[in-house]
């Protein structure tokens, strides 16, 4: 059983989503048309009402927490700006193009993770945020980017993803596979597998530690390619999809079945998030400027 | 900014690329506050990804409808601001060449969209996403092309990034995996778009410096229509009085390229500059001060500007007469005539104390005339001059010179010196029949007619003369000759030209001699055949021969017209183009064999050639079908 058990009416095209306490959630949002392409990050209650909103000064394409209440937006200008209760402020550097994905890793150490359409990652840690690192380790756009433990995943238009050790703040590379160009990559089963999102509209997955050079399972049976992937924070085999179909599907990162496909959104599915408090609530963003929060029965 | 040489008037345009573009006007504003002529920005959001094909109909998926306007509205400037300030960018997510079928179609219907707005723009030029490395490009360049013939004049400009060497300027990025050594080289992914794209004259390339230059030979872009510069702010150092300026291969290359009036931004963030506007504001000066102190042009320059990339047919001085104003530029030469005098100065130094004829074969309106009195007086030889012209007109003058006391030992013969009997024989023949590829304008034929009026032992200036060929690279030659029609006859003639957007492949090589007096060893008739090979140097197009000559006027004393040994200042001459029907890729590997002919029939003279390596051409203009040179 699915419930949509809130939609957020908003004035902008959805980008990303990011679960915060309570039910709440944020949601980075971007005028991609008309006149002034600005962005708007705004606090969304479980009431259906806004509580919050920051402006920004351009789009935003992906936003995570830094875990202290403040949230950190990859913006179109390359800029990585911080959001908090006081402002926006922008971290020193960026890309040289287009932000399009930003990560916080989970220990703790405050580092954060861009990637961006220069084909470069970039590297801060909050606490001296003057002196990022940037590296450059595809040949195209990065179009995702995401920790795992102290390395970080990356997908590129480039047709590669990658996994690279940043212990010592130096990039090593450990994987680095040729698929065709992918547009989203993401960890699951406790970073056992990784699932990939491929231009070609496939949703395929490896194992991690590349033991087999072939994917242990590949879904072909989507007609867009799913911008999004997120596993559940309560059951590691479960993974949302966001598509440009547009949909949203749940897929079973065992065997690669669809659990569930929900076409509640009018227009790309670009922002997915799980609510880590409870089981089964998944918040979805689009560019139908809509934010829904889905209730899954079990 | 629009800068303008102080000394030249010439103008060159650099401005500012930016990344994002949230409000168009402040922005518009804020770049032209800080020197900046025109905004290379994005035309539509980089993200807003559309065109979405039907949904599969075994889908469940709704279908997306978007009623909004793809982009902001022309009404954000007026017409003169966008056509003049903004040089727009393709979406970057365009993949026309993606191996998925929907992102293909949705570029393919993005990018015509886009360029047809920019066309009702008026943009003066759209900019594509980085050309894609190492794949085919042909949907991209059938869409390109398609868009080219639906919206005539609107200029496309390939993004082409040169890319650096590996493991350069360690302050760049911390670390790069990515570049690998022997990726094929950008200029291959760029010559394959071309020639999908038959060499389409409103295409052009926007090439991106970066901070590391490749080592490869730059020259090459010369043969390829550059239009604009993009030159990345990470490519700037600071001076010992803390200005950033571009390192010296960057300022060459930029240097280089100012010949050409190309488009000049500044692009991307600067890695150690985070001042934003007001750092681009110094690079920005920075390019405008670099121009400014290019030196002025000499008056060879400021003679040639005019005739850069046009194409003359060569003259035929034999067939038809030469008019008035022919005479003056040529006569205006401040080098040949002084070559001249020297030449024959130098001879008589040989002849003292004795009485020399000179015939001077093809007098014009005299300027030869005057180089042999200019040289009798400085060697004190008494001479007697024939002038001989068959140019009526030109006779008028002659005659008029003849009269004044200066001339008193100089006769007028108004004939064909091909048929004229002299009633005595000279010592010395000077003619200046010369053509661009040498014996073009048919000298050996004007000249052995001429023989008989050569006494025994009797010196020709010139002594003797060599045509020189070179395989040349240029796009822009390759169109000139196309706009000229594309029949067989305007393919295969050869051009005057003073080539100026263009690439010799490899240095000229010697074709044809012709000595005067003939001597024994040489032929007797004044055919000839020659094949070259040469070595390219890169990986290249050609799209045509350049032809030059070197000729020795007497002992010493040269005047040439190729590259390597150019008389500087002489303008008398440009090149000779002769171009190929199809362009060949050659590669640094193979060898380029070219083959050409001297034909001579009773009444005409003419050149045929082709190629046999690494590509086969046809024969062309067979039986000089298409251009002869009269002997009427």
């Amino acid at each position: 059983m699915v419930e949509i058990a809130v939609r957020w009416q908003l004035n902008r095209h959805v980008d990303a989503v990011v679960a915060a306490k309570m039910g709440n959630v944020v949601a980075a949002t971007s005028s991609l048309n008309g006149s002034d392409w600005d962005g708007q990050v705004l606090g969304l209650t479980s009431d259906g009402t806004t509580e919050a909103d920051f402006m920004v000064e351009c789009g935003i394409s992906d936003l995570c927490s830094s875990g202290e209440g403040h949230f950190i937006a990859a913006c179109d200008d390359g800029l990585i700006r911080v959001i908090h209760k006081e402002g926006v402020l922008p971290l020193p550097g960026g890309h040289n193009d287009c932000a399009t994905s930003i990560s916080m890793a989970s220990g703790r150490e405050k580092l954060v993770v861009s990637g961006g359409m220069d084909a470069t990652v970039m590297l801060w840690d909050l606490d001296t945020p003057d002196r990022p690192s940037k590296f450059e380790c595809h040949s195209d756009g990065i179009n995702s980017i995401e920790w795992m433990g102290s390395s970080i995943l990356t997908s590129s238009s480039d047709g590669s993803y990658a996994i690279w050790d940043l212990r010592d703040r130096k990039l090593k590379p450990q994987v680095k596979v040729n698929v065709g160009a992918i547009v989203y990559a993401a960890t699951s089963e406790n970073s056992d597998k990784v699932v990939l999102s491929t231009e070609q509209c496939d949703i395929l997955a490896y194992d991690s530690r590349m033991t087999q050079p072939e994917p242990l399972w590949t879904l072909t049976k989507l007609t867009a390619p799913a911008r999004r992937l997120k596993t559940s924070p309560h059951d590691p085999s479960t993974l949302a999809a966001g598509t440009d179909e547009p949909s949203t599907v749940i897929v079973d990162t065992t065997d690669g079945g669809i659990k569930k496909e929900l076409y509640h959104h009018k227009d790309f599915v670009r922002g997915v998030a799980w609510n880590p408090e409870t089981p089964g609530v998944l918040y979805c963003g689009s560019w139908d400027k809509t934010v829904s929060m889905v209730k899954m029965g079990s | 900014m629009v800068v303008t040489h102080r000394e030249t008037g010439e103008q060159i345009c650099v401005g500012l690329e930016v990344q994002a573009l949230p409000s168009i006007r402040p922005k518009m504003e804020a770049v032209e506050a800080i020197g900046a002529d025109f905004v290379v920005g994005p035309l539509v959001h980089p993200r807003y990804e559309r065109g979405v094909s039907e949904p599969d109909v075994s889908s469940d998926a709704p279908r997306i409808e978007r009623n909004d306007p793809f982009t902001r509205s022309d009404m954000e400037l007026s017409s003169s601001e966008w056509s003049s300030g903004f040089i727009g960018k393709l979406s970057p997510w365009i993949r026309c060449d993606s191996s998925s079928r929907r992102l293909s179609l949705m570029s393919e219907a993005a990018l015509m969209q886009e360029i047809a707005f920019a066309k009702h723009l008026a943009l003066r030029a759209v900019l594509t996403p980085p050309i894609t490395r190492g794949c085919s490009g042909a949907n991209f360049a059938r869409a390109l092309l398609s868009s080219l013939s639906l919206n005539p004049g609107m200029n496309i400009w390939v993004r082409v990034p040169l890319e650096g060497s590996v493991g350069g300027n360690p302050d760049d990025s911390d670390l790069s995996y990515s570049r690998e050594e022997g990726t094929p080289d950008v200029w291959e992914d760029w010559n394959r778009l071309s020639t999908l794209c038959d060499g389409h004259p409103s295409l052009g390339v926007a090439l991106e410096l970066p901070a590391n230059l490749p080592k490869n030979a730059l020259e090459r872009w010369n043969g390829e229509p550059v239009c604009a510069l993009l030159v990345n702010a990470n490519a700037f150092v600071l001076n010992r009085h803390g200005f950033p300026v571009l390192p010296r291969r960057h300022q060459e290359f930029v240097r280089q390229m100012f010949k050409y009036k190309c488009y000049i931004a500044v692009s991307g963030r600067s890695n150690s500059n985070s001042e934003g506007d007001r750092g681009a504001q110094q690079y920005i000066q920075y390019l405008g001060y670099l121009f400014g102190k290019q030196p002025g042009s000499t008056e060879a320059e400021r003679f040639e500007a005019p005739y850069q990339d046009f194409l003359q047919s060569p003259l035929q001085p034999l067939a038809d007469n030469l008019e008035s104003n022919v005479y003056e530029v040529f006569e205006k030469d401040p080098v040949k005539y002084v070559r001249y005098r020297e030449a024959v100065a130098k001879y008589l130094e040989t002849r003292k104390g004795e009485d020399v004829v000179i015939m001077v074969l093809g007098a014009g309106r005299g300027p030869l005339v005057k180089s042999c009195l200019l040289a009798s007086q400085e060697t004190g030889v008494r001479v007697k001059i024939y002038a001989v012209e068959k140019n009526v007109n030109a006779v008028v003058t002659l005659r008029t010179l003849a009269a004044s006391p200066a001339w008193s030992n100089v006769e007028v013969i108004a004939t064909d010196m091909r048929v004229w009997i002299p009633q005595e024989k000279a010592d010395l023949v000077v003619s200046e029949l010369l053509g661009s590829f040498g014996d073009n304008e048919l000298s050996p034929e004007c000249l052995d007619g001429a023989s008989k009026c050569l006494k025994e032992n009797g010196v020709s200036i010139p002594a003797s003369y060599t045509s020189f060929l070179a395989p040349l690279s240029s796009s822009k030659l390759r169109n000139e000759v196309r706009a000229l029609g594309e029949s067989t006859a305007v393919m295969e003639t050869p051009y005057v030209v003073k080539i100026h957007s263009g690439f010799e492949i490899s240095p000229s090589k010697e074709c044809f001699t012709f000595t005067h007096p003939k001597k024994e060893s040489t032929p007797r008739d004044n055919s000839r055949y020659a094949k070259l090979t040469f070595n390219p140097s890169e990986s290249s197009m050609l799209t045509g021969l350049a032809g030059y000559f070197e000729a020795v006027l007497y002992d010493d004393v040269m005047i040439s017209i190729r590259p390597e040994s150019f008389s500087e200042g002489m303008f008398s001459w440009f090149p000779l183009y002769f171009p190929l029907r199809t362009p060949l890729p050659v590669r640094t590997s193979s060898e380029v064999e070219v083959h050409i002919w001297r034909k001579c029939s009773p009444s005409q003279v003419w050149y045929e050639w082709c190629i046999t390596e690494p590509n086969i051409t046809a024969i062309h203009n067979p039986n000089g079908r298409s251009y002869s040179m009269s002997l009427g």
